[in-house]
C-alpha cells in the first residue's frame, strides 16, 4: 500500500503517500521486502502520529515533526519490522538491516499544509493546474556518489531525513495543483530533465481516472528507459484531475512548436478560489526491464530576448544559443544550475578565472555564461567592474544576452548558495 | 490522454581505454598483444551490451606516449568499434592522459544520466611526466569520482603503486581481498584481463543495483560491485602463457 486517506484528529481529512526502493544486488538481497516495509512503516507511524496529534500544533511543531521526530519513528518501526522478518524467515549468516536496504519518501497533504521527508534518491514534483511542472526534491547528497543513495539501513539513517523535509503551508487562495512522488527510475529513464517534468505533468493530469492505463505506461517507461523499477504516487490538491486544463504545448503561442500541435482541447475552466480541498492519490508500482527510444516534442512559454545584431563570434553564438536554450524550459533552469554548484563557489573562490571560461564559451556557454553573471564583489581586484552612471540600476552582463527574468533569478539564487557553501 | 511526447532513453556507459603506447612496449610484442586483446574482446563487449539494452556502451581511447591523444575521440557505439592497431614509440605522458580523460568527463559534455564510466588504464612503465598532477586534475570530476577504475599492469617493470593510487584503495570486505591493479604476465592473462573488463565489468555498470552511500561507520564498497575474476586469472601459477613479460 503506498497511499493512504485518513482523518487526523480534528476529523479533517488528510492523505499519506510513500514510496521506497530497494537496493539491488546480493548484499541487499532482500531489499524487496524491506522497501515494501518502509511503506507500511512510514504510513503506519506517521497515520498514527496524525490522527493522535493534540490540536493547535502548529507548523514549526509540525515541521519538526518531519525532520526529527517521524523519521525516528519510523526508522525504529522499519528495523523492528525488518528484524521480526528475518526471525519468520531466517536466512543464511546473520541478521543484518543491510540485507533489507531501502529508500524511502513520504509525503503529507492536510487542508492546511503539506510537507515531505525521507531519505535517497526519490524525487518529488509539484505540477500546477496549467500543467507547469517543477522539481521540488531531489537526493543532494555529497556521499552519495555513482548509484549510491542514503538508506533506511544506515546506523544514522534518521538523521539524514532533515535535509528531505519540508513543510508548505496551504492558503484558500493557492491555486490547484498535484504532487507526483516517484522513485529513481522515472527521472533516469527520461532523456533530459525536461522530459521528465512533462511526463510528471502527464502521470498528474492524468489521474485516476486513467489508472488503468497506468501500469502499461510505467511499463514503457521502464522498457524504453532505464530498465530500472519505476513507482510513482500521485496526491491532489483542490480539483485539479477533474476538469483538465489544455495541454502546456497548445498554450505555448509565442514560439512555434516543434512538432504538430494535439488537438485541440477544452478551454479551461477559470480558476476556482476555495479552500483547498485533498484531491485522490493514485499509486502504482512496477518493475520491468527492456530498451528503445523516443521523441521529443514540449515548447514552454518563455520572454523574448531583446532583439540582437547577429553575432560574428563562435561563443557569443553559443553563449546566445545557450541563453535561448535557458530561457525556453525555465522549470529546469535551477536543476541545470543546480549541477553546476561547484562551478560558482570555485569562481567565488577565486579557483575559476573567469576571463578564461568566457572565452570557452564556444565548448562551455553555460559555463560562460555563469562566469559573466559573477557578482561584482567577487570578480578578481585587477578587473573591477565599470561604475553604473549615478542613479541608474546595475545591469548584469546577461541583460545584454537577453537573459530572461527566470534565468536571472535561477542564478542569484545559486550564487547565494554558494556563498552559503563558502567557508568565511 | 495519449502517452506524452517525451524521449525516453537507455543510460549512457562510457567507457575508456587509457594505453601506454610508450617505447617499452614495443618490447616481447605487448603492443601487439595489447591490440589483438582489444580487437578480440569487442564480440564479446558488444554481446553484453546488447544484453543489457537499458545501457548504451560506447568507447573511447586514450593512447600516451611522449603526449597523449585521443585514439578513439567521439564516444562510439561498441557494435559500431573497429580497433586501429596503436604504436608503440616515446616515453610514458600518463599525468597527461589523466587531464585529457577529465576534460572529457566534464559535464557536458558528459550527460547527466550517465551510468558511472569505466576507466581502464594499462601501462608496462612508469610515468615519466607529473602523474599526481594528471591524477588529482582527474579526481576533481565528479565523474570520475564515480567511475569504475581499473588497471592492468603489463609485466614487472609496471609500477604498481601509480596504478594503485588510480583506481584507488579499497578496503577489503568480507569474503573479498582489496582490490588491487591486475598483473599480466603475458598475453593470455592480459587477454583475459581485458575480456574480464569489456564483459563482466561492462555487465556490472550497466545495470548497477542502487546501494548504500558512504557513511564514516561504512566506507564505500567501490562506485559499482565488481565481478570475480575467471579462475585462471585469480590465481597466476594457472597461466601458462607462451612468454613471461
Amino acid at each position: 500500500m503506498l497511499c493512504v486517506e485518513m482523518c487526523d484528529a480534528e476529523g479533517q481529512p488528510v492523505m499519506l503517500m510513500a514510496v521506497a526502493d530497494g537496493h539491488g544486488g546480493r548484499r541487499y538481497r532482500r531489499s524487496e521486502v524491506g522497501s515494501r516495509l518502509a511503506c507500511e512503516s512510514a504510513l503506519a507511524v506517521a497515520g498514527a502520529a496524525l490522527a493522535e496529534a493534540p490540536p493547535g500544533k502548529g507548523q514549526g511543531g509540525w515541521s519538526r515533526w518531519l525532520a526529527q521526530d517521524l523519521p525516528e519513528a519510523v526508522q525504529r518501526r522499519w528495523l523492528e519490522a525488518v528484524e521480526a522478518h528475518w526471525h519468520n524467515n531466517p536466512g543464511d549468516g546473520d541478521f543484518e538491516p543491510l540485507l533489507y536496504g531501502s529508500t524511502l519518501g513520504l509525503v503529507v497533504m492536510t487542508p492546511r499544509w503539506w510537507g515531505h521527508t525521507g531519505l535517497g534518491d526519490w524525487d518529488l514534483v509539484r505540477v500546477e493546474a496549467d500543467g507547469r511542472a517543477r522539481l521540488l526534491e531531489e537526493e543532494n547528497e555529497p556521499t552519495a556518489l555513482g548509484e549510491a543513495t542514503c538508506s533506511l539501513c544506515q546506523p544514522r539513517a534518521a538523521a539524514l531525513f532533515a535535509r528531505r523535509a519540508g513543510l508548505h503551508p496551504l492558503s484558500p487562495e493557492e491555486r490547484d495543483f498535484a504532487l507526483v512522488l516517484c522513485t529513481d527510475g522515472i527521472r533516469k529513464s527520461c532523456a533530459t530533465d525536461g522530459d521528465f517534468l512533462t511526463l510528471a505533468a502527464w502521470l498528474a493530469r492524468t489521474g485516476a481516472e486513467a489508472a488503468g492505463t497506468l501500469p502499461e505506461a510505467l511499463d514503457r517507461i521502464s522498457r524504453e528507459g532505464s530498465g530500472d523499477d519505476v513507482t510513482v504516487t500521485i496526491g491532489r490538491i483542490g480539483c485539479l484531475g477533474e476538469e483538465l486544463p489544455p495541454p502546456l504545448q497548445a498554450q505555448a503561442s509565442e514560439t512555434p512548436p516543434m512538432k504538430p500541435s494535439p488537438p485541440a482541447a477544452p478551454p479551461p475552466s477559470p480558476p476556482q478560489r476555495r479552500r483547498p480541498a485533498i484531491g485522490r492519490a493514485v499509486a502504482i508500482g512496477l518493475a520491468l526491464a527492456a530498451a528503445g527510444g523516443g521523441a521529443l516534442g514540449l515548447v514552454w512559454p518563455r520572454t523574448q530576448p531583446p532583439q540582437q545584431a547577429t553575432p560574428t563570434s563562435p561563443g557569443l553564438r553559443a553563449a546566445l544559443a545557450e541563453v535561448e536554450r535557458l530561457c525556453s524550459q525555465p522549470a529546469t533552469l535551477p536543476l541545470e544550475l543546480r549541477r553546476r554548484r561547484e562551478l560558482f563557489v570555485a569562481l567565488r573562490q577565486g579557483r575559476q578565472d573567469p576571463a578564461r571560461l568566457k572565452a570557452a564559451a564556444a565548448s562551455d556557454p553555460l559555463a560562460a555564461l555563469i562566469a559573466a553573471d559573477l557578482p561584482a564583489r567577487d570578480l578578481p581586484e585587477d578587473k573591477p567592474p565599470a561604475d553604473p552612471p549615478p542613479g541608474a540600476r546595475p545591469r548584469r552582463p546577461l541583460h545584454a544576452l537577453g537573459a530572461c527574468p527566470a534565468l536571472l533569478e535561477a542564478l542569484s539564487r545559486q550564487w547565494a548558495e554558494s556563498t552559503a557553501a563558502t567557508p568565511p | 490522454m495519449p502517452f506524452p511526447d517525451v524521449k525516453l532513453a537507455n543510460r549512457p556507459l562510457h567507457f575508456l581505454y587509457l594505453c601506454d603506447c610508450s617505447g617499452s612496449m614495443a618490447a616481447s610484442g605487448k603492443m601487439q598483444a595489447l591490440n589483438q586483446a582489444i580487437r578480440q574482446s569487442l564480440p564479446g563487449m558488444a554481446a553484453v551490451a546488447r544484453d543489457n539494452p537499458e545501457a548504451r556502451v560506447l568507447v573511447r581511447a586514450v593512447r600516451f606516449a611522449d603526449h597523449a591523444a585521443w585514439h578513439i575521440e567521439a564516444p562510439t557505439p561498441v557494435e559500431q568499434l573497429e580497433w586501429r592497431d596503436l604504436q608503440a614509440g616515446g616515453i610514458t605522458a600518463m599525468g597527461e592522459a589523466l587531464k585529457l580523460v577529465a576534460a572529457a568527463l566534464q559535464t557536458p559534455p558528459m550527460e547527466v544520466r550517465a551510468l558511472p564510466p569505466v576507466l581502464v588504464l594499462i601501462s608496462d612503465g612508469q610515468p615519466t611526466d607529473d602523474f599526481s598532477a594528471g591524477l588529482e586534475s582527474l579526481l576533481r570530476v565528479p565523474w570520475a569520482q564515480k567511475s569504475v577504475r581499473l588497471a592492468i599492469a603489463l609485466g614487472h617493470d609496471a609500477d604498481l603503486e601509480v596504478l594503485q593510487r588510480f583506481i584507488g584503495s579499497e578496503p577489503a570486505t568480507a569474503g573479498r581481498s582489496p582490490r588491487r591493479p591486475l598483473q599480466a604476465s603475458n598475453a593470455t592473462s592480459l587477454a583475459q584481463y581485458i575480456q574480464w573488463a569489456s564483459t563482466a565489468v561492462v555487465g556490472a555498470a550497466s545495470m548497477p543495483a542502487s546501494r548504500v552511500s558512504e557513511t564514516p561507520l561504512e566506507p564505500a564498497a567501490g562506485n559499482i560491485p565488481l565481478p570475480d575474476l575467471p579462475p585462471t586469472v585469480l590465481d597466476p601459477t594457472d597461466d601458462v602463457g607462451p612468454l613471461v613479460w
